[in-house]
């Protein structure tokens, strides 16, 4: 009887190590890449630190971190002169990535500073080409507005606004005295336009946070075109490491927006950036 | 093209020899003599050919008359059979005889050659004198399938025989058809078509696809002229071609399709590599054939997939599908800073070789672009390095120069190129090491490039600073709900209070109103003549019409005495006899009510009765409260 229990729980204890076996490489392989681009980081061996960073976003690890640090093994291959074509928008793609998905104040400053000087190096190639361009555009007032204060901050100011607008609605309904009456009507007249601000803010917001696609240019210089690919005569090219919003895929094109530019380029010149 | 063309006429030609070979019953033997080349070159052989038919005598065969630039090196003599149905439905089998000799020419010059001759049944018959140039080495073009008879219909004469075949039917032919070319039915109905087929319907990006495309042509048929071939759509893989000339026609044998024999030559044939996943397709090849239009193959769909995430090494770059493997010399390794050293990495296997290799960047290395030779061909047709047919591979050959900008020993690390192998279906890299160089010091300026990016923050070694999926308060339908539910209540508080207010002025309206009263009153007569009370009865009779006479008319008859009373209602419209009825029965009512020998019930009761029916003519209206006796007054 003893052997018997021994034998189950032997094989319970095996089974267990098997499936703990069989999970390990999966955990391991992500782990084991991002130590490996690390290394080959402080090695200063860039290409190596590329291979390993892009190995993990093939493995759809998104990851701020992960993303800062490709950007930096691309930025350390333009600056080991081992440049490939598109690695300074590479370089930007992964900051901007970073600074999107980050928590972290510290790293988003410093992919901060990293994309700043990314688009400046980009911007000093375009002034000694003689194409003064300014990479980063800047979003509209309206979604700079909606994004300044977060998604959720919007939602509590547009029901804040929504509870007060009803308590005085009904204050100067049933109140008789005129201080409470005109009190009611000034709440009104402020919540009312805060309600509806508020609520188109919040909106807005949580359409980009559903819709909004966004692409970094990962080409030296990309020629605006049509929607057949025909190219357009007065458009100047997009930058190199140009954060643009893509509006449209077609077969090989994408439409994309920057700044008042609406135009399609090739897909394989732009790199998505993920989202959170 | 006009070569194209040229082929299929000589192809009509030889379809006619097939179709009309004569029977062989003559007595006499036909002979014919033919010569496979015209002009050959010094050391090359042509073949003398003697066809006899009928042939079963033959016993014997000499050349003569052969000059002193040529020389014979070989002799053959085969004999063909065919078994032929006339228009009777008889039954005959022909046997030919055919001799060939193989000449060589040794020396150049244009030379006569022959008769050749055989004994036949104990006499000596003998061919046609052929002449045959022989050219210096070199001279003529490269020897390939003769452009003018892609199906070889000239040299295979499948019966044997020369003739024609007048009326009659082929019961068994002997074309050596091949199984693999064999379809079941014909694309089109007409003699020739192209087909269109590729060795593996699904793959990864980069794994070869071998299209081939075949021309098939009805034997029977004449005349298959192919004119303006535009080349099938494959822009979504890299095409190579795996023919040496995709000018020539490639006779590949026969096939029998839905039961017809037909000729097959190979037209194209490509290898393909697919440049990205999903459903790619291989539009048709099409080209026009005189007389019966034009045609295209099928299209082809291949589903493309990418390499297994699993396992990929890093450095993996989508379409290096194949065995490579990677050589490197490095020369010399002890340089001054800013000199030179070569690098040469040789790239080989079989597969979709990849056109740039990652280098081993290293601050203060500098590789200059590589110069890049290949030699990349159709590898195997045995499938002795691959395990597969039509194999495309070769080398590539990556030159690159390299210049140190910094001093001392410098590891140039080593060159990797990882591949996907689609026949173990795993992935595996190949490396080759450069080793150490010496860089001596030397006087030369930094660069500028230096300096660049050089102030980059540090990197992070420790994952997990990403923000989490947050959860969103506007994902939800309440937060929408909640941001109108306030006012809405407000709206529906209001709302509410307006409509009840606005039922009970109703209601208080539908109380105190004349009809209500009237309705009130009838109901408190029926209620008297229930009672059998005559005195009840008459008071609630005169209640009753006081009450129709102001909701009716909007006279008020209580404390209008007499004859006051109808001349009131008159004046309201009501029509004078309805008014003195009205009139008469308040006065009646009264006086029953009021007698000192009180009320007779029944008289009372009657008298409800006729209050009734007033009410009723009163409610109708002035036009028709009229007595229905008086009417006409």
């Amino acid at each position: 009887m003893r052997a018997q229990t021994a034998l189950v729980i032997g094989c319970f204890v095996t089974s267990l190590a098997v499936d703990a076996a069989a999970d390990g490489p999966e955990v391991d392989d992500t782990t084991k890449l991002f130590a490996d681009g690390v290394h080959a980081l402080e090695q200063e061996r860039p290409n190596e630190a590329v291979a390993s960073f892009e190995a993990l976003a093939d493995r759809g690890v998104i990851d701020a971190v992960v993303s800062y640090d490709r950007g930096l093994a691309y930025a350390l291959r333009v600056r080991a002169n081992a440049e490939q074509s598109g690695d300074l928008g590479r370089a930007a793609h992964g900051f901007e990535e970073a600074r999107d998905l980050s928590s972290d104040a510290r790293l988003t400053s410093d992919a901060d500073v990293a994309l700043t000087a990314v688009r400046g190096e980009v911007g000093r190639r375009k002034a000694r080409e003689g194409v003064p361009t300014d990479v980063e555009q800047r979003a509209t007032p309206w979604r700079s507005l909606a994004h300044a204060l977060g998604e959720n901050t919007w939602a509590a100011f547009a029901i804040t606004a929504s509870m007060i607008l009803a308590a005085a609605l009904f204050l100067r309904w049933l109140a008789v005295g005129s201080r409470a009456r005109a009190g009611a009507a000034i709440a009104i007249a402020v919540s009312a336009p805060l309600l509806v601000l508020s609520a188109a803010l919040a909106r807005s917001a949580r359409h980009d946070r559903l819709w909004l696609h966004e692409a970094v240019v990962v080409r030296a210089s990309v020629h605006p075109s049509d929607a057949h690919g025909i190219v357009l005569p007065q458009a100047l090219p997009l930058p190199e490491a140009a954060r643009v919003e893509v509006v449209e895929q077609n077969a090989g094109l994408t439409e994309v927006r920057w700044g008042t530019l609406d135009c399609w380029v090739p897909t394989n010149a732009l790199r998505p950036l993920a989202k959170p | 093209m006009s070569r194209l063309a040229a082929s299929f006429s000589a192809f009509l030609v030889a379809i006619a020899f097939v179709l009309f070979a004569l029977p062989a019953r003559a007595a006499t033997p036909r002979l014919r003599t033919t010569l496979s080349a015209e002009t050959i070159e010094v050391g090359d052989s042509a073949v003398l050919t003697l066809s006899v038919t009928p042939g079963d005598q033959v016993t014997e065969a000499q050349m003569t008359g052969m000059p002193s630039g040529l020389s014979i090196v070989g002799q053959s003599m085969s004999p063909a059979y065919q078994v032929t149905v006339d228009a009777t439905g008889q039954m005959t089998q022909v046997v030919s005889q055919r001799v060939q000799f193989r000449i060589r020419g040794n020396r150049e010059g244009t030379y006569t050659i022959g008769p050749p001759s055989v004994t036949n049944d104990g006499k000596r018959v003998t061919g046609d004198r052929v002449a045959l140039k022989v050219v210096a080495k070199g001279t003529l073009p490269p020897q390939q399938v003769n452009p003018f008879d892609p199906f070889n219909m000239f040299g295979r004469n499948p019966f044997g025989i020369d003739e024609p075949l007048q009326q009659q039917q082929v019961l068994e032919p002997n074309y050596p058809i091949d199984p693999k070319l064999s379809l079941d039915r014909a694309p089109t109905s007409a003699g020739t078509f192209l087909h269109a087929v590729v060795d593996k319907g699904q793959v990864v990006v980069g794994e070869q696809v071998t299209l081939s495309i075949y021309v098939y042509a009805d034997v029977t048929q004449s005349d298959p002229e192919l004119q303006d071939p535009h080349e099938p759509g494959t822009s979504d893989f890299l095409r190579q071609s795996l023919l040496k000339n995709d000018q020539n026609i490639e006779r590949s044998g026969f096939a029998r399709v839905g039961g017809k024999v037909f000729a097959v030559a190979l037209l194209r044939k490509y290898a393909l590599f697919p440049l990205h996943a999903g459903e790619l397709e291989i539009t048709p090849m099409r080209l026009r054939v005189t007389r019966l239009g034009e045609r295209a193959s099928e299209t082809i769909k291949v589903r493309v997939t990418e390499p297994p995430i699993d396992h990929r090494p890093a450095g993996y770059t989508m379409g290096d599908v194949g065995h490579f493997t990677v050589t490197a010399e490095v020369a010399p390794r002890e340089v001054e800073r800013g000199g030179a050293v070569a690098v040469t990495v040789e790239l080989s296997g079989w597969g979709n070789l990849p056109t740039s290799l990652t280098v081993p960047a290293r601050p203060g290395v500098t590789w200059l672009d590589p110069e890049v030779k290949e030699d990349l061909h159709l590898l195997d047709l045995h499938g002795d390095v691959s395990g597969a047919r039509d194999v495309w591979g070769g080398s590539r050959r990556f030159s690159y120069v390299v210049s140190p900008t910094k001093e001392g020993d410098i590891d140039l690390g080593e060159i990797v190129v990882a591949f996907y192998d689609p026949r173990t279906h795993a992935y595996d890299t190949t490396r080759a090491v450069l080793g150490t160089i010496h860089v001596k010091p030397r006087a030369l300026p930094v660069t500028e490039n230096a300096k660049l990016l050089a102030n980059m923050p540090q990197l992070r070694s420790q994952r997990g600073d990403t923000r989490a999926g947050e959860a969103y308060v506007d994902d939800s339908n309440v937060f929408w709900g909640l941001l109108g539910v306030p006012s809405a209540l407000f709206a529906v508080a209001v709302a509410g209070r307006r409509f009840v207010r606005r039922v009970a002025e109703s209601a208080r309206e539908r109380k105190t109103s004349p009809l209500a009263e009237l309705k009130q009153r009838q109901r408190a007569l029926a209620t008297a003549v229930e009672a059998n009370d005559g005195r009840t009865i008459d008071g609630a009779s005169i209640r009753v019409l006081e009450a129709a006479a102001t909701a009716h008319v909007g006279v008020n008859v209580r404390g209008v005495g007499g004859e006051a009373v109808a001349s009131v209602l008159e004046r309201e419209g009501v029509e004078p006899d309805t008014a003195a009825e009205l009139r008469d029965l308040l006065e009646a009512c009264a006086a029953a009510r009021f007698s000192p020998d009180g009320v007779e019930l029944d008289g009372a009761r009657e008298r409800a009765s006729h209050v009734r029916a007033l009410v009723d003519r009163l409610e109708s209206g002035p036009q028709s409260a009229r007595p229905s006796s008086g009417g006409g007054g």
